[in-house]
């Protein structure tokens, strides 16, 4: 009884101390003011306890304070701050509505009031701007997300014009691409010369190219996060272009003002349309044929209150290349009709229902079912028709080829913000596969009897694939930041079991205010292959999953580099990784692509690779003159052991010197210019150098009755540099306020100087008969034009 | 703007015929010709080895034999074997037999021509210890007049060592009291020849014991067109690893050569400072009568 005073003194000082560090916390939304889109990203700062935070990727936010007068600044790029001052003395919600700035003579919202690049603990990220996206010049004028990404350090592009996407070294199956967090599987259109991405239905574009958050996983190499617009909440607007080969148009607007918002658009080409007349001109019997693609996004955005929101989004792109035959004639009294159709179809579908809830002020959580599906169909059918006086007999046959793949997926996400020092992100989901590696199906009527109806190929193959994730962005002193994660995953295919726990980390330390280190770890799996032909982006690459002898894909990343905002205007980043990917897939010497679809384990190698090099990015995001210069300095490597005789070997895109430059400047209201100059290494390709008499020429001795080549010596898989690849690209958008919004005519030329860029390299002979080495190039100089509206 | 778009239409259409191709420097076109040096070694006869020239891809020229080079076989201690006596169109050969497991180093030296060299032993012999024609049958799948003929063979791989072999089949017809041989297509869908030989037909199969080392195992080939012959040769060649590797790999460029969409291949050399290939290799043969 002696202690009592005492521990009466103790839990008086005790309650007196939880008093005095009582906390509220601070939540709320912060949305773009004119269109109620939500500003990703932001950042909300309290100037008086130094304590920041910044937004989800739904535009939450969530800081908890001691209970004093608080002055938050919430701040984003491009708009005008938001600063509010006030008691905290209960949890309060605060959403923000912030105006841009782009009509203020004198830019106000400098990096400094946005989280600067060296006081992120993320590194090897790069948030794209989509205003880039669209006043930079491009190829015939399209506007392109993939396209503007291989601008930057760290990314290479593969073949001329392609949009396919090779980060750090990695492969195009290694990218995690998402569009509202479902994955897309063939993001190209056309080959890959366009991405399927409506640039102007995407609110953002996040790259990361290592330091890989623990809530990503899947994949190896890069994350392009890509979110859609939500809808404009107060009033309906639209954008619009028609283009050299394509149109496009997108609308938003409420449906019910502040409540519901929709957002939808569309695109297609129409090189088809408009020569189809051409071609029945120059076809007998009304025979055609064309090419197109199209594609479709739609959002429906609800909110049930500050508490729950429901976004329900869907894309659908289509790429078809179509041929119609027809063919009549009569004889003895019959007259025969027969029309045949051959086609390639290939595209991708994709939906999502997300439902944020906040279950309370410090607890955010998102549940979201996906569906998506990408599939690849050659199809031929021929009909016939013989009409003769006993009546009319039909008959025909058809043959399709399938392959794609098809996910169901569920995960439920949360963000936790227990204090300003802790974000905490947790989380599970599920996806089953469907695989269709390649299915053939044969089917021959005569008149109302099908005589035959086949289906063979291979098996469609079901799998499983779960995970779940922890990870917290932890803020220690004023220095160290440090963002500590795992991320466990696993596989079920064919009754076997993958399993993996990757640890990630990133973490920076400030070495003074402009100034930090960064460095990171990322160890990821990815349960996916991508039998894929060299270089050319063919829609008939196949994902397959792995196998009792193909395992999952594995890589551990480290990166470290410096960050520094010099003056208000620059951002320099300069990272160097180093990379090691295992069970990487190779087809095998004299394989083909063709026929993949029946025992394509038969056709390939399962080997190692390694990656390590040097990125430098400088990039000014304010002012008239705007863009970046990447430079990225790398090495990348194969190594299999039943390829190239277990030698090391280059990687086709290793790539020693990799440069973009992006650069717009607005020249005055109404006229800006873009430049855009890139410079990289030539691909590594397998050519042979030498020719020498084989053995069995020589000798003979064991087969007399073959055919016996001469051998062309070839040192090394990927042995033979081509010439290297620049290409300056220009624009000049012209902007007129008009009184239904805003027209812009943008004139850009593509390849400037006509650089006769490498696409193939082959040896043919010459008029005299010598074998020369030849080059392919795709494009020569390009201009291209297009009109544009806003309304 | 009317006459802006049309000039913009003109250079597109202009600028569309220029994409184009060219002829443009090959790095490889000034490349020295090296020794192409060929040799496959057995006991059973003595050491033979052909030497001829290489050339740049893209060089017209002949792909010349070699004369006046001095040829020499070394053994594994470093001894001169002998040197070999040049015969005719780049032919050199020796008076000796090589002998098994013996590592033998092959020297080349011609003038204008850097030294090459290669090291090759003659594995153990693995004899076929049981053959037989399961069935002769008149397969639905085989063309009019073919046979279809199943023949299963037997021996035992040595677990010491990693070994190669290589089976091919010769039918032998006999004509005015000549025999004619030629070599047969074999088909077959056993998983231990490994999966490369699942959808097509060989004169050769070229196998490692990487699926049954160290075992007595028994092999399934199948084999068309038997018509008119007179008997049949099995041959099970025990092949060094150098053996093996070359024929696998010009099989397979043989296989796909003239084919754009397949992946390139490197036909395996051994030879330093040149190329060309240096192997060993025994030979079991059964006649098979029908």
């Amino acid at each position: 009884m002696k202690l009592t005073p005492n521990l009466i003194l103790l839990i008086c000082i005790f309650l007196v101390q939880a008093s005095i560090a009582q906390t509220y916390t601070i939540s709320g939304y912060v949305e773009d003011g004119e269109t109620g889109e939500k500003l990703l990203g932001a950042t909300i700062y309290d100037s008086k306890s130094g304590k920041g935070t910044t937004a989800n990727s739904y535009g939450f936010y969530s800081i908890t304070l001691a209970q004093d007068t608080v002055s938050l600044r919430i701040s984003f790029v491009g708009f005008v701050s938001d600063k509010q001052t006030f008691f905290l003395g209960k949890n309060t919600t605060v959403n923000s509505s912030l105006n841009s700035s782009l009509n203020l003579r004198e830019v106000e919202v400098l990096a400094s009031e946005s989280e600067r690049i060296e006081e992120r603990s993320e590194m090897s990220t790069i948030n794209l701007s989509l205003d880039k996206v669209k006043s930079l010049p491009v190829l015939l004028g399209e506007q392109d997300i993939m396209k503007t990404i291989q601008l930057l350090p760290g990314v290479q592009s593969g073949s001329e014009g392609s949009s396919g996407l090779y980060v750090r070294g990695g492969g195009p199956d290694q990218n995690l691409i998402l569009l509202d967090g479902v994955p897309v599987y063939n993001a190209s259109h056309l080959f890959g010369f366009f991405s399927v991405f409506n640039a102007d239905a995407i609110n953002s574009v996040k790259l990361i190219k290592g330091g890989f958050p623990a809530h990503y996983g899947g994949r190896l190499s890069s994350v392009i996060d890509i979110r859609m617009k939500e809808g404009n909440m107060k009033e309906v607007h639209g954008e619009g272009s028609i283009g050299l080969i394509s149109s496009k148009l997108m609308i938003e607007g409420p449906i019910k003002k502040d409540k519901t918002s929709f957002i939808i658009s569309g695109r297609r080409t129409y090189i088809d349309i408009l020569s189809r007349p051409f071609i029945k001109q120059q076809t007998e019997n009304g025979s055609y044929g064309g090419y197109f693609f199209y594609d479709f996004n739609a959002k429906i955005n609800h909110k049930f209150s500050d508490k729950s929101r429901l976004y329900l989004s869907a894309y659908n792109g289509k790429d078809r290349f179509y041929a119609v035959d027809k063919y009549s004639y009569s004889n003895d009294g019959t007259t025969y009709d027969s029309e045949s159709e051959s086609g390639i179809n290939w595209g991708n579908t994709i939906a999502a229902i997300r439902w944020n809830y906040l279950i309370s002020p410090k607890l955010f959580s998102n549940t979201t079912i996906t569906y998506s599906k990408y599939q690849f169909q050659v199809g031929f059918a021929e009909t016939e028709v013989e009409t003769d006086n006993t009546g009319t007999y039909t008959g025909g046959y058809s043959f399709e080829y399938l392959s794609g793949i098809q996910d169901f997926s569920g995960k439920v996400d949360f963000d936790y913000t227990p204090s300003p020092d802790h974000y905490v992100k947790f989380g599970m989901g599920y996806t089953n596969h469907l695989f269709t590696p390649g299915v053939n199906q044969i089917t021959q009527d005569e008149g109302a009897i099908s005589v035959i109806d086949t289906t063979f190929g291979s098996d469609r193959i079901t799998a499983g694939e779960f995970w779940g994730y922890a990870e917290d962005d932890i803020k220690i002193g004023n220095r160290i930041k440090i963002n500590p994660g795992i991320h466990f995953s696993g596989f079920n295919v064919n009754g076997k079991t993958y399993t993996s726990i990757q640890p990630r980390f990133s973490g920076r330390y400030m070495i003074n205010e402009k100034l930090s280190a960064k460095a990171s770890y990322s160890h990821m799996a990815q349960y996916l292959h991508l039998l894929t032909n060299a270089g050319i982006g063919l829609p008939t690459d196949l994902w397959v999953p792995p196998t009792d002898n193909i395992k999952p894909q594995f890589s551990n990343q480290v990166a470290l580099g410096i960050a520094h905002t010099h003056g208000k205007l620059f951002e320099i980043s300069v990272e160097g990784y180093y990379k090691t990917m295992s069970n990487l897939i190779e087809y095998k010497d004299g394989a083909s692509f063709f026929g993949t679809g029946t025992d394509w384990e038969s056709k390939i190698e399962v080997g190692n690779g390694l990656s390590y090099g040097a990125e430098l990015l400088l990039e000014k995001k304010h002012g008239k003159t705007t863009g970046w210069v990447g430079y990225t300095l790398s090495w990348t490597n194969r190594q299999f052991k039943n390829l190239n005789f277990g030698e090391v070997y280059p990687y086709r895109y290793d790539r020693r010197h990799d440069i973009g430059i992006a650069v717009t400047h607005e020249i005055n209201d109404h006229v800006d210019i873009g430049v855009v100059w890139v410079y990289g290494t030539g691909n590594a390709v397998t050519l042979g150098t030498e020719q020498y008499q084989s053995y069995d020429a020589v000798f003979n001795g064991l087969n007399g009755y073959s055919y016996l080549p001469n051998i062309e010596s070839i040192e090394s898989r990927n042995n033979y540099r081509m010439p290297s690849y620049h290409r300056l690209d220009m624009g000049v958008n012209f902007h007129k306020k008009k009184n239904w919004g805003e027209r812009t005519w943008s004139f850009g030329i593509y390849n400037m100087y006509n650089r006769q860029n490498p696409f193939y390299l082959f040896f043919s002979n010459d008029n005299q008969g010598n074998t020369r080495l030849t080059q392919i190039s795709l494009f020569p100089i390009i201009p291209s034009f297009s009109y544009s509206f806003k309304f | 703007m009317k006459n802006t778009i049309g000039l913009i239409l003109n250079i597109m259409l202009i600028s569309g015929l220029l994409s184009c191709e060219k002829y443009i420097a090959f790095d490889e076109d000034a490349a020295t010709s090296k020794i192409v040096l060929n040799a496959m070694i057995s006991p059973d006869t003595s050491f033979q080895v052909h030497l001829s020239r290489s050339l740049s891809v893209i060089d017209a020229g002949n792909l010349s034999s070699i004369s006046n080079a001095i040829v020499a076989v070394y053994d594994d201690s470093g001894i001169l074997v002998e040197t070999l006596i040049e015969d005719s169109m780049g032919y050199y050969n020796g008076s000796q037999l090589p002998e098994e497991n013996v590592n033998y180093t092959i020297v080349a030296e011609a003038l204008n021509y850097a030294d090459a060299n290669a090291a090759c032993a003659i594995p153990m012999l693995t004899a076929i210890s049981e053959w037989d024609t399961l069935t002769i049958n008149s397969s639905p799948n085989a063309a009019q007049n073919e046979t279809e003929f199943q023949v299963s063979f037997a021996f035992t791989d040595d677990e010491q060592v990693n070994n190669f072999y290589m089976i091919s089949v010769l039918a032998v017809q006999t004509s005015w009291g000549q025999n004619y041989s030629y070599p047969l297509y074999i088909e077959t869908s056993d998983p231990k020849f490994g999966s490369d030989y699942a959808d097509k037909s060989y004169e050769k199969l070229l196998f490692s014991d990487l699926l049954f080392d160290g075992e007595t195992t028994t092999f399934n080939i199948t084999l068309n067109d038997m018509s008119d012959m007179s008997y049949l040769i099995l041959n099970l060649y025990s092949c060094s690893e150098e053996y093996y590797l070359y024929n696998k790999s010009y099989q397979t460029a043989v296989d796909t050569e003239g084919n754009p969409f397949a992946q390139p291949v490197q036909v395996y050399s051994n030879i330093n400072n040149g190329h060309g290939v240096f192997g060993g290799f025994q030979l079991s043969s059964k006649i098979i009568y029908m």
